[in-house]
């Protein structure tokens, strides 16, 4: 039988749903932890929901990379805010239909939902960042 | 009489014109330019940037979305379904019901007459998405048209419109067709007479067929303004075949997202749909002047162009023979 990869992961990579550290306000996406990563306590994790943008603090742009990934691909460090307050996010993302010259640190980019790679040829889905379209008018 | 909450469209971003098409494979340069998805774009990711968008233009969250019905003639799968993977990302809750709709182009009126049938019935919010990825051979003529697109409605009490009459006129007559072993299914082929009768029978049906808004999703230039003479319909036509191509059921919802967007209040827009079997015609009262955060019109204005190779190598990457 084929075993649906991803499947604890998906209201991460679909929704953007992240666990918040009651202690010290830590957001983690997607890993789920039982130890929180900054303050080192047993929290209980809230739900919290994540917007479908950010800001990008910091990119590096890969040149070589195997054949399913779009080269030069920039890919970055990005703040992805709460949709009801509290800290922001920090998640390690791909870009996607971006030039590189067009990244740039402070940058407001877009989530998008779309295909990461695939499993058996079935696609695994979740978000890249991109440059706002509507930017491009 | 069923309500429009809110309805959204998206095209991706690249675009290949047909004249460089012509050029590689030779043969006529049919006018215009053809949405091209990105690698990482399928029938399921267009289907979900527009059904945020139409639930965004109702102001409508996905928790409140009690049915997602889907429409679409491209998906690559012959078993995993449309909907409840649209339902999931835009955050329906597990007790949402689903429906696929496949097979013709037709299937994206076939969604919203199920989806208005759900709502009056005990369905509150019915999400209604058709999306499409088509495919072509490198060497055929359709390679030049077979476009991308999605459009989507969210149906329930008030909203910008009504959806106040329909009417189908069901033939069975097969113009296109797609084996599942074959790569293609950007065939432009149809026949004109079935075609031109099975729209006239269904928007004829209609008890006042007038309307100021039309929109006749074509498989090839030209053919809405023959089908809105055919049923000596006076309107402004709305087309997205020059800028997008063909793009199967996305573009019938597509098109009428281009319609309502340039609607006004007060307005009546007639949609009729068509492929393999017959046509429902479908008239919409405008009732407000609201439109999507995004316009038909932002979408095919925000583009980029990529060259034939490009082009040839996103197609590629979509698992189609080109």
């Amino acid at each position: 039988m084929h075993e649906p990869p991803f499947v604890r992961d998906r209201a991460a990579n679909e929704r953007l749903e992240a666990w918040e550290c009651d202690s010290c306000g830590y957001v983690t996406i997607p890993e789920r932890r039982e130890v929180c990563k900054r303050c080192g306590a047993y929290p209980d994790w809230n739900d919290v929901q994540l917007e479908e943008r950010g800001t990008v603090q910091s990119y590096v742009v890969q040149q070589r990379l195997p054949d399913e990934f779009e080269t030069p691909l920039p890919v970055a460090v990005v703040d992805i805010p709460q949709e009801d307050g509290g800290e922001p996010a920090r998640v390690y993302g791909l870009f996607t239909e971006t030039d590189p010259d067009d990244v740039e640190v402070g940058m407001e980019a877009e989530a998008d939902f779309r295909t990461m790679f695939d499993i058996d040829g079935l696609p695994v889905n979740s978000f890249k960042f991109k440059r706002p379209r509507g930017d491009r008018l | 009489m069923t309500g429009i909450r809110g309805y959204g469209a998206y095209v991706p971003l690249y675009r290949v014109e047909r004249a460089d098409i012509a050029q590689q494979h030779g043969g006529y340069a049919g006018g215009g330019e053809t949405a091209v998805p990105a690698h990482d774009e399928n029938v399921v990711t267009l289907g979900v940037q527009a059904a945020k968008n139409a639930l965004a233009n109702a102001g409508a969250d996905g928790e409140a979305v009690d049915a997602v019905f889907t429409a679409t003639t491209s998906d690559p799968f012959d078993e995993r379904g449309v909907a409840a993977h649209v339902g999931y990302a835009v955050g329906a809750g597990s007790d949402v019901r689903t429906g696929d709709f496949q097979g013709s182009a037709r299937a994206a009126t076939d969604a919203v007459l199920a989806a208005r049938d759900a709502v009056a019935n005990d369905c509150e919010t019915a999400l209604v998405v058709a999306a499409d990825v088509l495919r072509a051979d490198p060497d055929s003529g359709e390679l030049q048209t077979a476009g991308a697109g999605a459009g989507a409605l969210v149906l329930g009490n008030g909203g910008v419109g009504t959806i106040e009459a329909t009417a189908s006129h069901t033939t069975g007559y097969v113009g296109r067709f797609k084996r599942d072993d074959s790569p293609v299914t950007g065939d432009g082929r149809f026949n004109r007479k079935n075609y031109l009768e099975a729209v006239t029978g269904a928007v004829d049906s209609l008890e006042d067929a007038d309307a100021d808004h039309g929109v006749f999703p074509e498989h090839d230039g030209g053919w809405g303004e023959r089908a809105a003479g055919a049923v000596d319909l006076d309107a402004d036509l709305h087309s997205t075949f020059d800028a997008v191509g063909y793009a199967g059921a996305g573009g019938v919802l597509l098109d009428l997202a281009a319609a309502l967007d340039e609607a006004s209040a007060g307005e009546r827009v007639l949609l009729a749909s068509y492929g393999p079997g017959g046509s429902d015609a479908i008239a919409v009262d405008v009732s407000e002047d609201t439109t999507p955060e995004m316009t038909v019109q932002e979408y095919l204005d925000s583009k980029e162009y990529v060259t034939y190779a490009k082009h040839l190598s996103f197609r590629e990457q979509l698992g189609g023979d080109a």
